[in-house]
């Protein structure tokens, strides 16, 4: 196994997507899933390291359709509650409210700690998630300046980013002990996808050149079909 | 690459300073004649008799960042020739440097790019086999550790893909595969 070095997450996630759409193109289903797990991760790592930034959005539309590839790989394979969960969380990391939501806690938890002694825990967790992005961003540039990194350089590296990515863990993981705070930055479950449908029966389908598939869950219950697409009418009924 | 070393004639430092103070314009927006500008200082120090004799870093940061605003100014306008003498310069580079010196698999990536844009314009795939051959030698010459590594796996993978579109050829999706799954275990979390 290589080491990892998330110095350039958007290589990753960039690599990781093209890994994808061409084991898709091989129907190799089981790599889909294992090359959604690099692209899903670098992509929240991106989220959380660039969370006060604006302009963030690019490598967010270019990873578009890779959630979808991967829940039809998924219930290619029978796994449809893997399926709803890969789907949901992938449409909730693109989704710029959320990122706008997020955005939001972390600017309250601020304004929270300035307003008074007994938050100022708040503000330490403020300042410490600000510090380990600022940590991150550095040894990036720290990266960037090594022309022909020694081996001595390339571990000083992995050791900044690996304080740096202990330090973004921990103040999250704390921040969300904080009430109110539960899913900053999380990912939902299939137990909040099934909450947040309750009665409902929700019917997701893919569509791709030659197939369609479409599955459908109702609380706990998912079953599948799927069939060679031949047009919106036809798929129009179907629903 | 830089050129800013204490044993670069101060006249050439100056012609250098001359190309880049434009190209910094150009990256601010100024546009095409900023390029201009940029590639007429490059020539300048190209023909000045002092650099028809240097070498180490003054040969290949002057060469390959003329290079590279040929090649800027040929993805602007689209004039072939400007992107054919980016080529030619990386070519003279890569002839000459040493199979163990660390920049090569920069000029060899450099190289490949190069060569992509001139088979992404026409169509000869000759131009994609060279472009695939150099940018395998890339990543085969850079260390495991390395922060390029990724990105140098990365171009190997999409000039594979782009043959396997263009041949069919199932070993070509398959190496494809390979290297962008190399190079998104090495750039993102595992």
């Amino acid at each position: 196994m290589p080491h990892s070095l998330e110095v350039r997450l958007e290589v990753g996630l960039g690599s990781a997507s093209n890994w994808l759409y061409n084991v898709f193109r091989r129907e190799a289903w089981a790599e889909v899933v294992q090359a959604y797990d690099y692209a899903f991760k670098a992509g929240t790592r991106l989220i959380q390291t660039q969370l006060t930034r604006q302009h963030q959005t690019l490598w967010l539309k270019e990873s578009q359709g890779l959630a979808a590839h991967t829940a039809y790989a998924l219930a290619q394979q029978n796994q449809l509650t893997e399926a709803v969960v890969t789907l949901e969380r992938g449409l909730a990391q693109l989704l710029s409210e959320a990122l706008g939501r997020n955005r939001a806690d972390l600017e309250q938890l601020r304004h929270l700690g300035q307003s008074d002694l007994y938050n100022s825990y708040q503000q330490d967790l403020y300042n410490s998630y600000q510090q380990a992005v600022i940590d991150w961003h550095e040894a990036q540039q720290f990266a960037n300046r090594l022309e022909h990194p020694t081996a001595e350089q390339s571990e000083q590296l992995r050791h900044r980013l690996r304080a740096a990515r202990e330090q973004l863990d921990n103040t999250i993981t704390a921040i969300r002990q904080l009430k109110g705070y539960a899913d900053f930055l999380a990912a939902p479950g299939f137990a909040d996808i099934s909450a947040a449908v309750k009665n409902t029966t929700l019917i997701y389908t893919i569509l791709f050149q030659k197939n369609k598939l479409v599955f459908s869950q109702q609380l706990k219950q998912l079953s599948k079909s799927s069939s060679p697409l031949k047009g919106t009418k036809e798929l129009s009924g179907y629903l | 690459m830089t050129q800013e070393d204490d044993d670069i004639p101060a006249h050439i430092q100056a012609i250098i300073n001359q190309a880049k103070a434009p190209e910094a314009r150009y990256e601010q927006g100024e546009g095409v004649p900023a390029l201009d500008d940029a590639i007429a200082a490059w020539e300048r120090i190209l023909n000045h008799p002092d650099f028809a004799d240097a070498e180490g870093k003054l040969r290949l940061g002057v060469l390959n960042d003329s290079a590279i605003t040929y090649r800027r100014r040929y993805r602007a306008t689209a004039v072939l020739a400007d992107l054919d003498k980016a080529l030619s310069y990386w070519e003279e580079l890569v002839n000459s440097m040493s199979r163990d010196s660390p920049d090569l698999p920069d000029i060899l990536t450099n190289l490949s790019t190069g060569l992509s844009y001139r088979y992404q314009r026409r169509g000869d795939l000759s131009y994609l086999n060279g472009c695939i051959v150099k940018a395998l030698r890339a990543v085969t010459l850079t260390p495991e550790g390395s922060p390029d590594l990724p990105n140098r796996l990365s171009n190997l993978g999409n000039r594979l893909s782009n043959r396997y579109e263009r041949t069919g050829d199932l070993s070509d999706l398959d190496d494809s595969i390979a290297a962008f799954k190399n190079a998104a275990q090495f750039g993102s979390s595992s």
